[in-house]
């Protein structure tokens, strides 16, 4: 491996650990947001009731309700971004890949909706265990869905599943439309390939002319394989 | 005095509507819609005295709305929120001709006073345009 490529590895590792945290913290932002008006307008209503207006208890009881459901929302959120956070702790561990998968693709969801695309998963009812880089693998995988991404019309489809095969673990990203092969594009996919070499793996498909609408990664099930 | 007409533009629809009830309650004439593109419908059928304007949104986000909006009515008040203030964002906001730029979670009063705060800029630049057009009239008929 050369020192440029060296150096792209740790400083687009870095971005990514950034960007998505960064992303994340946007969302709980959003979820406060909807909390402080929810309670502002509780506290509207009580004064109401204090100048003697007629209190409805299923209006407050709706609301309490909502705010629940918001704190939820912002539990789910934090727990994302700290399980995130830990998959950096160690460059190389075991983990469950649908578990990983279904974390990446949860942070995924904002930027797809943001793109209007709608982001799915299929994944096979038994998840497997890989021992590569956690946050490797994540980088990987979002790495490629922003190359579908980029493809994607408003309110199309991207579909991220897995499924054991004899030489790993093949990882799919499928976009309902063809991948283009502009600029952007190309030197996300210039880094992915670097990125999936470093982590043991291969590139199967990406930007081919004869699978449009793929990119598969494959993984060996243990670093050292393949 | 007639209330300020607003209208709130988020993807968030349970902070949208709950904002507008609120602005409601306290006296103000609220829309609501939840994208740039349902903004641009609703500013060609209404005057707004400000728009209340996410900046993150799907599909055209907060500043490409903004933009189409200026440019298709330049008196308009538009104030940004956001949950992800930058210096680069306020700067091409304010370039962009954004009234002002709040951080979320905003303060309800704070808003109601920026709103009055726009409508009484768009007061001032439609006396100034009409002060303008009866100028140049009267220069015209040579009076």
């Amino acid at each position: 491996m050369t020192k440029e490529d060296s150096r792209l590895l740790f400083e687009r590792g870095l971005q990514f650990l950034g960007r998505q945290t960064a992303s994340q913290s946007h969302e709980v932002t959003n979820v406060l947001n909807i909390i402080n008006e929810m309670a502002g307008l509780m506290g509207d209503l009580l004064y109401s009731a204090g100048q003697g207006r007629p209190l409805d208890p299923d209006r407050l009881t709706q609301l309490t309700t909502k705010i629940a459901a918001q704190v939820k929302r912002g539990n789910q959120i934090v727990r994302a971004i700290n399980q995130f956070g830990h998959s950096a702790d160690k460059p190389l561990a075991v983990f469950d890949v649908q578990a990983v998968l279904e974390r990446i693709t949860f942070i995924a969801q904002r930027p797809a909706s943001l793109h209007e695309t709608l982001l799915e998963t299929d994944f096979p009812e038994q998840t497997v265990a890989l021992e590569n880089s956690p946050l490797g693998f994540q980088q990987a995988v979002f790495t490629a869905f922003e190359i579908a991404l980029a493809a994607a019309t408003d309110k199309r489809r991207i579909t991220i599943g897995y499924r054991l095969v004899s030489e790993g673990l093949l990882l799919t990203v499928h976009s309902d439309d063809p991948l283009i092969d502009h600029e952007d594009v190309a030197e996300k996919a210039k880094f992915l390939r670097l990125l999936v070499a470093t982590l043991g793996g291969q590139v199967i498909t990406l930007l081919d002319d004869d699978a449009p609408h793929r990119i598969e990664l494959l993984f060996p099930k243990q670093t050292g394989e393949g | 005095m007639a209330s300020d007409k607003v209208l709130l533009v988020d993807d968030e629809v349970e902070f949208v509507e709950t904002l507008a009830e609120r602005m409601t309650a306290r006296g103000l004439r609220v829309d609501f819609t939840h994208s740039g593109d349902g903004a641009i419908r609703k500013t060609a059928k209404k005057r707004y005295d400000a728009i209340v304007l996410d900046l993150a949104m799907p599909g055209m986000d907060g500043l490409e709305t903004l933009r189409h909006l200026r440019e298709n009515h330049p008196d308009l008040q538009i104030i940004l929120l956001t949950g992800q203030a930058t210096i680069k964002t306020a700067v091409e906001a304010t370039k962009l001709g954004a009234m002002d730029f709040l951080e979320k979670p905003a303060d309800i009063d704070q808003l109601i006073e920026k709103i009055k705060t726009a409508r009484g800029n768009r007061v001032q630049l439609a006396e100034k345009r009409t002060a303008a057009e009866i100028e140049d009239i009267l220069s015209h008929k040579g009076w």
